[in-house]
């Protein structure tokens, strides 16, 4: 009998409300200086296949990852032809959309409260289990959703070290709730991190297609978390 | 006549960390830490006193976010945390450090409405800040930012002043268009905000929500909802 969902963070439960070009353009606007737009997608590449995950295992060191977070971030406003003032852009526009420094600028999708809600009042546990590099606990207060779940688990949390697909973390999670493997399921959009990862302790995967785009990788499939209560009571 | 009205930001429009003490304690409470309260109150006092302004002509953004980082860090250590020092310290920068958490700001209640009447009426409006950072982004994450015709930061690098000196009023006032006998200064601090704004000609209006500052300056008000009346 399943006692307890697991939920993937980003994209299954909440996206950010702009798009970073909205934000550099506004910003860009504010100082006058001009962005070279065609540019900006190979730039955009390059800033997001930097910011991939650092090793979860080294020491967690905010310093270090705001500076590095910085420096990437002032490269890829070089990068769209500006010169001037390239710091401070750099800085606004991590405040206006970068989770570290601006958390209000993440939205959860409408179907994640009443989701939550619903599963709360049926008894189940709740958890997240999120490769974030960072712990998760200020930014869904900030939310206002920390007081839906039993366990908020971050893969880069000093106290959980791993991440999806490795099974440690999982059983972190499972090991935080109470319960086990065969009574939790996983729900979340990224194919090698939650449905293998997930399968590989035994805890069933359900993949979230939000845009329909991963038609036929998964038995298991639903398009909206509100699909979800369906699935769970017909066992 | 009066054109423009300026505002302070800090304990003028909004403030933050009310209650650090509850949060420390929920935060190391969840990593089953025990705090040294009596280390507290002089911990706190250090806290704060690192973080008084820095000089905003000689001044880098990532200068001042690892000044910010490390007196925060030491603040953990000098409580008694020895284990998790980087995570807790970054739990309770991410839960009430206007750099990192926006939305955690209070602004007082009659903010929102004194702004929409003074702008409903026609005034031009602008923030005078003095303030490590820009103030746009966090403006805008509270949701006030449309409502001035400028925001300006002592820190910012375009204007590298802070009050009480001249030139962060005078670059508003060529910001916003109109001249310092046009403007109305509000702000709770009298040497930056009263003496400040009376140097270069502008009206200041001194904001002392606690009535702690009877008798400094003859036009005080106790809430912004007293201003329209006076303009």
């Amino acid at each position: 009998m399943i006692k307890a969902v697991f939920f993937d963070f980003y994209e299954t439960l909440c996206f950010h409300r702009y798009s970073l070009e909205a934000n550099l353009e506004r910003i860009a606007n504010r100082y006058g200086v001009d962005v070279n737009w065609e540019r900006c997608k190979t730039a955009l590449e390059s800033l997001f296949a930097d910011t991939s995950a650092p090793d979860p295992t080294a020491e967690f060191s905010l310093l270090e990852l705001s500076i590095t977070v910085m420096a990437r971030e002032c490269e890829f406003i070089r990068e769209v032809g500006i010169e001037q003032h390239v710091e401070q852009i750099a800085w606004e526009l991590l405040q206006s959309g970068h989770y570290l420094f601006a958390a209000n600028s993440i939205r959860l999708y409408d179907d994640a409260v009443p989701t939550l809600q619903h599963f709360r009042g049926e008894g189940f546990k709740l958890a997240i289990v999120s490769n974030w590099d960072t712990p998760l606990e200020p930014l869904t207060e900030r939310l206002g959703i920390a007081n839906y779940f039993d366990a908020i688990v971050a893969s880069h949390d000093g106290r959980v070290r791993s991440e999806k697909p490795d099974s440690h973390i999982f059983n972190c999670a499972l090991a935080a709730v109470g319960v086990s493997a065969e009574e939790a399921v996983h729900v979340g959009d990224t194919y090698a991190a939650d449905i293998v990862g997930a399968k590989g302790v035994g805890i069933r995967p359900i993949l979230l297609d939000r845009d329909g785009t991963q038609t036929g990788k998964w038995d298991e499939t639903i398009r909206s978390l509100s699909e979800l209560s369906g699935l769970l009571s017909r066992q | 006549m009066i054109k423009a009205v300026f505002f302070d930001f800090y304990y003028t429009l909004g403030v933050w960390g009310q209650s650090l003490k509850p949060r420390v304690q929920e935060i190391t409470a969840g990593y089953g830490i025990e705090i040294d309260w009596e280390r507290y109150a002089a911990a706190r006092e250090n806290l704060y006193s690192d973080a008084s302004g820095s000089d905003p002509t000689a001044h880098t953004l990532l200068g001042t976010m690892q000044e910010i980082v490390e007196s925060y860090y030491e603040f953990v250590r000098e409580l008694g945390v020895q284990e998790h020092v980087g995570q807790i310290t970054w739990k309770l920068l991410q839960s009430e450090h206007s750099l990192f958490a926006a939305s955690a700001a209070t602004l007082y209640d009659d903010v929102i409405p004194t702004l929409e009447h003074l702008h409903d009426a026609g005034f031009k409006l602008a923030i005078v800040s003095n303030w490590d950072t820009p103030l746009d982004p966090l403006t805008e994450r509270l949701g006030i930012a449309d409502y001035f015709d400028a925001i300006t930061a002592s820190h910012d690098e375009r204007v590298k002043s802070a009050k009480p000196d001249p030139h962060i009023f005078n670059y508003t006032l060529a910001k916003v268009g109109v001249s310092a006998e046009e403007t109305v200064h509000v702000g709770d601090t009298y040497e930056a905000d009263i003496v400040g704004a009376r140097n270069v000609g502008i009206r200041p209006i001194l904001i002392d929500r606690d009535d702690t500052q009877a008798g400094k300056w003859d036009e005080t008000i106790q809430s912004l909802s007293e201003l329209p009346a006076l303009l």
